[in-house]
């Protein structure tokens, strides 16, 4: 299970948003609490796949991070569940300009045409270029494309609302 | 008109993912297992547009889908999947369909052939390039109180699953997660056989981006 720890900390690291940056270790070990149970809970000793347990523990990482977002929104729940008061605190300023621009993003994106919605949306999810060839079926070269015009479409979208990437 | 730099690009997916200013009802977040069968290439390209449209419009299933990504490349990039090495699309299928076919083979395909031959040699080239070997050998009885199976290495992050039965495939003993090739058998699951009594034993070794290989049925005998 420590080898699931480090990788899962390593991408929650990378791709969880800045306000919880300082809680991944937390979010991490508490998700991997919740697969430990699962996967005892059974009858005995269940076969359990490594595909599974990356796909439970994933699956844990999302609903702890969420719980936390949920409680994030509620001040009374916040209160009442011992959070920390010395944690370091998120800048709301700049997560006020990373939200307006992230809703910009999605405005542009709903502006351009399917094919390179769908694969500029992919590629800011993180996938390369080939994974994305690979998810929708299209031939590297086709992807190429839509991706490159697809991002010329989105900072022209941007420009045009005053934002610069 | 020029690429944009991966730092520009890597400063738009920070904001994509980050939460929205007002909530709309478009905003509900795709299921988490649907995001991760999608990202490990287990859905159809038709559904994965659809799942892309969503994500266009959700902050949340965006952020959720990031880190699926960045997960999955960890993982592919820890080389830990040794155990079978397998195409850029549909992986797991693939890998779904050795195991299935490993099962029925050594499930219904192994008490007929034992009728009509002797045991496999203790070794199976199992996958091209990877093969997973008894490491003890078969003609050395092992004593009761330390009946360790031990096998070769699928790789520094490959897990074992082994099931160990008597000759009647009644099962004596298994475990999971396993995270080195060798396994005690405890004394007391031995308890019922006799000096001389054959114990089969299998392994599954699985790597963490889900493809698994099975061993052929290993035989040891009970000192």
């Amino acid at each position: 299970m420590e080898k699931v720890r480090r990788i899962l900390v390593v991408a929650a690291r990378r791709a969880c948003p800045p306000r919880i940056a300082d809680e991944v270790e937390d979010i991490v070990q508490l998700a991997l609490m919740k697969l430990m149970n699962s996967s005892n809970g059974g009858e005995g000793n269940r076969t359990v796949s490594a595909s599974y347990i990356w796909r439970v523990a994933y699956t844990s990482v999302i609903d702890e991070i969420r719980r936390r977002d949920r409680r994030r929104e509620d001040p009374l729940i916040e209160n009442s569940s011992g959070a920390n008061p010395i944690a370091p605190q998120p800048n709301p300023e700049r997560e006020a300009v990373s939200r307006h621009i992230g809703d910009a993003i999605r405005d542009c994106l709903q502006r351009m045409v399917d094919a390179r919605r769908r694969v500029v949306t992919l590629h800011l999810v993180g996938h390369t270029v080939p994974e994305i060839a690979g998810l929708l079926d299209l031939r590297p070269k086709q992807a190429d494309n839509l991706v490159y015009r697809g991002l010329a479409d989105l900072r022209r979208c941007l420009s045009g609302k005053g934002i610069t990437p | 008109m020029t690429r944009p730099s991966p730092e520009d690009v890597e400063r738009l997916r920070r904001a994509f993912s980050s939460a929205a200013e007002s909530e709309t009802a478009d905003d509900r977040a795709l299921g988490t297992d649907r995001i991760w069968q999608a990202v490990r290439g287990e859905l159809p390209p038709g559904e994965i547009e659809e799942m892309a449209d969503q994500a266009s419009r959700s902050p949340e299933t965006a952020a959720a889908w990031r880190l699926a990504v960045e997960l999955s490349h960890e993982i592919d990039e820890s080389r830990d999947d040794v155990v079978v090495r397998i195409g850029t699309r549909r992986p797991i299928r693939w890998a779904l369909g050795l195991a299935a076919a490993a099962v029925v083979v050594i499930g219904i395909g192994l008490p007929i052939y034992r009728s009509l031959a002797p045991l496999p040699p203790p070794t199976l080239r199992a996958a091209e390039g990877f093969e997973i070997t008894s490491e003890l050998s078969a003609d050395h009885p092992l004593p009761r109180d330390a009946f360790e199976l031990r096998w070769t290495s699928a790789g520094e992050w490959a897990l074992y699953d082994i099931v160990i039965t008597d000759s009647d495939l009644g099962v004596l003993d298994r475990a999971s997660f396993l995270e080195e090739p060798r396994y005690v058998v405890p004394a007391a699951a031995l308890g019922e056989l006799p000096p001389g009594a054959e114990v089969w034993w299998k392994i599954d070794a699985t790597g963490p981006k889900g493809s698994r290989v099975s061993s052929p049925t290993f035989v040891q005998i009970v000192q």
